[in-house]
């Protein structure tokens, strides 16, 4: 932690970028394109402070492997591994898919008044709603840092509208716990729609962008978007060495 | 007709126009070059190209589809993808079948699978976003891909099911297998 009024990401010059690091509270969504190791910068994230990660792509073992070759020895990370509970209910078949906002109206007259008569509330059985777990995990979640990647893979499974209502109430309970919230999302895949509510419902948009210079490729971190704080509006260079993510060349938009 | 649009005969009964959307089109090709990169990323892992695919399918939904219906029926899902979403991408379908819990489909133009280079990874990336798109609006559905398009099989056949069996749940990893043995033998 660099101050109590920041939450430092993990990276010494990213936060030098953000002069402090991620304000206490803060939402941040990460855009990526293949190719600019975004994957390796949600792990560089968890490096430092109590961190609470959803892992959808990767199993826990395999991000703890790539930790361990790039020398990093997080604290404690408490891993909520979606990625293997995913992999196991689709190779058995998904006994039923449910959704978390599945509604009274889908049940059958005999299931309601079952359930009307029992007085509990309605409950849908089936495989596991990891959208569900999500939500449920953020809303009674003590760690301060709070690693989301990806969004692709809720986008994958849910309607857009659900993922978002999730990802609102999350950003809720962020702000109350004063911790940070970091989204990991690919840009190119799910609309420009999307990706709009979504930098609008963020408080900080970081986005990596590898570009073409002849036969060379050169990565850019831009801040594009801060929250009250226009000054850490700025861009980047950045490689990736033995121990990361190294920024250079920082420069001040605004 | 405009410039772009192209006349397809299908039969001689039948025939089927196309206007290549340009938006569209652009935004398949950077969401198929997105999965293709993720594949890369992940270090050769199929499941990821079919979740991208899965998105984007939802994403189109969401976008071109989601306002024609509050209650979808198989008839109501059909007639805004075929117009929204088949013939400006500039695919050619047929729907043999059309009932209310079943739909089939032959697929007899596919220009993501002409136009690319790795043609088994257009077939899956398809397979995902038609199965994204239509579980949007039917969570308990399935997509089953009866034949792949080769090239001693023109067509490929799709077969809608807005209640899925046990056995249809296993479909989406079958076909992420059969591409793998398709690429691993291309490799060979």
């Amino acid at each position: 932690m660099i101050d109590n009024e920041f939450i430092s990401t993990g990276i010494e010059k990213l936060d030098k970028l953000l002069e402090g690091g991620i304000p206490r509270g803060f939402t941040t969504l990460i855009l990526g394109t293949p190719g600019s190791s975004i994957e390796i910068l949600s792990k560089q994230l968890a490096t430092v402070g109590d961190v609470l990660y959803f892992t959808t792509e990767e199993t826990k073992d395999e991000i703890l492997e790539t930790m361990g070759r790039f020398g990093w020895k997080p604290p404690e990370i408490n891993f909520i591994d979606i990625a293997s509970k995913y992999s196991k209910s689709v190779l058995t078949g998904e006994l039923k898919r449910v959704s978390i906002y599945e509604q009274r109206s889908k049940l059958k007259l005999k299931e309601l008044i079952k359930m009307g008569s029992s007085g509990m509330p309605p409950t849908a059985k089936g495989g596991e709603d990891f959208l569900a777990v999500l939500s449920n995990k953020i809303k009674t979640a003590a760690s301060k840092k709070i690693i989301i990647n990806s969004l692709d893979f809720f986008l994958s499974q849910y309607s857009q509208d659900e993922v978002i209502r999730t990802i609102y109430a999350a950003k809720v309970s962020n702000l109350q716990n004063r911790g940070a919230l970091f989204i990991i999302m690919t840009r190119g895949i799910h609309g420009d729609v999307f990706e709009r509510k979504m930098e609008g419902i963020a408080d900080c948009v970081l986005e990596l962008e590898v570009l073409q210079k002849g036969s060379t490729f050169e990565r850019f971190l831009s801040v594009k978007k801060m929250r009250n704080y226009a000054k850490k509006i700025g861009i980047a260079r950045y490689g990736i060495d033995s121990d990361g993510f190294v920024l250079e060349m920082i420069e001040r938009i605004m | 007709m405009d410039k772009q649009s192209k006349k397809i005969d299908l039969r001689d009964d039948a025939v089927c126009v196309m206007r290549p959307d340009e938006v569209l089109l652009n935004r398949r090709e950077i969401a198929f070059n997105v999965a293709k990169g993720k594949l890369i990323d992940s270090g050769g892992k199929i499941e990821t190209v079919m979740q991208t695919a899965e998105a984007f399918g939802r994403g189109l939904f969401e976008d071109f589809i989601k306002k024609e219906s509050e209650y979808w029926t198989m008839e109501k899902w059909v007639k805004p993808v075929v117009e929204n979403i088949f013939n400006p991408m500039g695919t050619a379908v047929n729907f043999t079948k059309l009932t209310d819990m079943e739909a089939r489909s032959l697929v007899f133009r596919w220009p993501l699978r002409e136009e690319s280079s790795e043609a088994d990874m257009a077939s899956l990336f398809t397979y995902g976003f038609l199965r994204g798109m239509f579980l949007s609006a039917f969570p308990d559905g399935e997509i089953l891909m009866e034949s792949a398009m080769t090239k001693d099989s023109p067509m490929i056949e799709f077969t809608f099911k807005i209640e899925a069996t046990y056995e249809d749940r296993l479909e989406r990893e079958r076909v992420k297998k059969n591409l793998l043995l398709m690429l691993k033998k291309s490799e060979e």
